[in-house]
């Protein structure tokens, strides 16, 4: 995004760098604000990095992804991608299912389309559901997959973190597709007219069958990547000339 | 030693014995000689300390203060941390080490008595080698050294059997066990509690049921082994009524709680604001209530700091990385005052928990206003706001979860043994600027 506006970019990953020996966040945004940058774009495995890195640098910073907290770039490109289509989100049934506890996408989604005034419904193994679904934007939270989507507009899929599988907290996969697996078979039978997206990347036939994935009068996917670009491009665009966007 | 000293025009109130009342007090040799309401009998060859109202009450004794023991570090020390409690009013307190350290070793904790003087600092001595849980330390030379409680570090001893050794051991050489309640495995990793705020916050969690459980396993074995156990820095209602519990079961069970978990709960971490980043976590105010309400009744018996010896370096970090912990010396008192205001107690009653109560689970002379007792005292205004900020507090650690925060207690004088060791005039607008405190020797 930064460089389709004509930005200079310049990548600072862990591999590789001294960060991999080591050094902290905090060191590390100390050397990278040292370059003066304009806009710092973060992405980290703590909840609270972004929040941490605009108190320490000058740079304008960007939250990429900030543990399971939030991802709000996902967030705006889904209602982007969602607003393309239908015009309006007010009142649309959206079904968000997976690994709810644990996802980023989840929390930013949910949060951003109960503001655009979707009803949000919560859907995944009782053990990676929210206890308190009202306060992340959303109508209900279900272990049962089923009423989950029935009636969506909107089947929203989280991808099911299988190195989280192996631990007590998921279901083994066999068991999640069976419960949780979105295919043809299922959709036609709760919401026949929904319509399917998915952050990815997708574990094809597991949380999502492949060829669901790849339906285009189906999936929105496609859609959601280039929405991707698109709305990276107005985050960096209005952070970098605040004024000049509002007005 | 210096002349007898005679405070007149002091609202002498002393938890032991529910004394609150206008009066004076002389200070002899070291000890308090003599006390009495209204005005004092005729006296010659004292120096006459006037309170003007000002409330006179034992120096506080704080179960639970953090120091590096190494003096290089910006980290808290025995000597910086000593000059914190003056300041804060407290008399003694129990050193810890900092972070991975274990006072395991006579060598590690002799020198702290003297290099806090004269603060008593009273060194907790580790419960195991290293605090690994595995073998024990050796309590009795660590006794002789100077210790006066034995701590299991920053968690229990997760092997039971281990832990039964430890409370046998501590038994017989009439130590009390200071245990922080935390069952390890449901507790690994977590920085908040487990409601719906750290939740959303995507935080990891160490769920409230994770101290009750170990407040019952380690209670009952104490109890067998017939050990003292302290129950260290409460965090939740299921903590108070499991600690409730084991009281009425067996004796010398005890618990305490930290000022900033009466002050605070999960809603601080706000925006994952580092400055609550403790352990154990804030938790609903539900939790927090049912603290106070512990206070109150009993069942916690001594409020602590829970001072620690974190840098501002240490907590420039994302919120589940950053060290826990923060300066408390200095706000304990009026933390402490909050309770009769908001909490319902008296002023006595908001003191037992800083003075007699620690004092008679350590076995200290201090903490009561009485004839023979050690003139550890404190002279201090409990109306008086004055505004924390972190980076002017004496200690070291210069975070703390009350900076910014508007406060009521103030302490005027700090009295050692009989000698004034530090005094705060405090004249000036205490609200936007903190007076230069003056500490004399």
């Amino acid at each position: 995004a930064g460089k389709r506006l004509g930005a200079e970019v310049v990548n600072v990953s862990p591999k590789g760098s001294s960060m991999a020996k080591g050094e902290s966040l905090r060191d590390t945004a100390a050397t990278v604000d040292a370059m003066a940058p304009d806009v710092i774009v973060v992405r980290h495995s703590s909840p609270g990095a972004a929040a941490f890195l605009a108190r320490e640098v000058a740079a304008g910073v960007v939250n990429a992804g900030d543990g399971a907290h939030q991802h709000p770039t996902q967030a705006l490109l889904d209602a982007l991608t969602l607003k393309d289509r239908f015009g309006s989100l007010e009142g649309r049934r959206i079904a968000i299912c997976g690994d709810i506890r644990h996802s980023r996408v989840a929390r930013s989604s949910a949060q951003l389309l109960h503001l655009l005034g979707a009803r949000v419904r919560l859907g995944g193994p009782p053990t990676l559901l929210p206890r308190d679904p009202a306060g992340w934007g959303a109508e209900t939270a279900t272990a049962d997959m089923d009423e989950a989507i029935a009636g969506c507009d909107v089947v929203m899929v989280l991808r099911v973190q299988l190195e989280r599988a192996r631990g007590a907290v998921v279901p083994p996969i066999a068991e999640y597709r069976q419960r949780y697996g979105l295919d043809h078979a299922r959709l036609a039978r709760l919401a026949p007219d929904a319509l399917v997206m998915h952050p990815g990347p997708a574990n094809r036939g597991v949380e999502i069958a492949a060829d669901l994935a790849d339906d285009p009068a189906r999936s929105l996917i496609r859609d959601q990547v280039e929405a991707g670009v698109a709305a990276r491009m107005a985050v960096l665009e209005r952070l970098l000339a605040p004024a000049e966007a509002a007005a | 030693m210096s002349a007898p000293a005679l405070f007149t025009g002091a609202r002498l109130v002393d938890p032991a014995s529910g004394r609150d009342e206008l009066g004076w007090l002389r200070v002899e040799n070291g000890v308090i000689a003599a006390l009495g309401a209204g005005a004092p009998p005729p006296m010659a060859g004292v120096a006459v300390r006037e309170a003007r109202g000002h409330a006179l009450a034992p120096a506080l004794i704080d179960l639970s203060v953090e120091v590096r023991v190494d003096p290089a570090a910006e980290h808290e020390t025995v000597e910086t941390a000593s000059a914190a409690a003056l300041a804060g009013g407290v008399g003694a307190f129990i050193a810890r080490p900092c972070g991975g350290a274990a006072f395991d070793a006579p060598e590690d904790i002799a020198a702290i008595p003297a290099r806090a003087a004269p603060v008593r600092a009273l060194p907790a001595a580790a419960a195991t080698l290293a605090q690994a849980g595995e073998r024990l330390a050796p309590l009795a030379l660590l006794r002789e050294a100077g210790a006066r409680l034995v701590t299991t570090g920053s968690g229990p001893i997760a092997e039971a059997r281990a832990a039964r050794a430890v409370f046998t051991a501590a038994a017989h050489l009439r130590l009390p066990v200071a245990v922080r309640p935390e069952e390890p495995g449901l507790a690994a990793g977590g920085v908040a509690h487990d409601g719906a705020f750290a939740e959303r916050l995507a935080l990891p969690t160490v769920p409230a049921l994770a101290e009750p459980l170990q407040v019952e396993r380690d209670s009952r074995l104490a109890a067998a082994a017939g050990a003292a156990i302290l129950f260290d820095q409460l965090s939740s209602a299921g903590g108070v009524a499991a600690v409730r519990r084991a009281k009425e079961r067996a004796p010398h069970v005890s618990a305490t709680v930290s000022a900033a978990h009466l002050a605070f709960n999960e809603l601080d971490v706000g925006d994952f604001d580092p400055r609550f980043r403790l352990s154990p976590p804030v938790r609903a105010e539900s939790d927090r209530q049912a603290l106070i309400d512990g206070v109150r009744t009993g069942d916690i018996d001594a409020i602590v700091s829970g001072h620690a010896a974190c840098s501002r370096e240490d907590k420039r970090a994302p919120f589940p990385d950053a060290a826990p912990g923060g300066a408390g010396l200095e706000t304990l008192l009026a933390a402490s005052l909050a309770l009769t205001r908001d909490g319902g107690l008296s002023l006595a009653e908001a003191l037992a928990p800083l003075t007699c109560r620690p004092a008679s689970l350590i076995g200290l002379q201090q903490g009561r206003l009485a004839v023979g007792a050690p003139a550890d005292l404190i002279v201090f205004d409990p109306e008086a706001p004055w505004r924390c900020r972190a980076e002017t507090l004496v200690s070291r650690t210069k975070v703390s979860p009350f900076d910014g925060r508007l406060l009521q207690g103030r302490v005027r004088l700090t009295m050692i043994a009989g000698v004034a060791a530090y005094e705060d005039a405090g004249e000036r607008a205490p609200l936007h600027s903190r007076p230069e405190p003056t500490a004399t020797r």
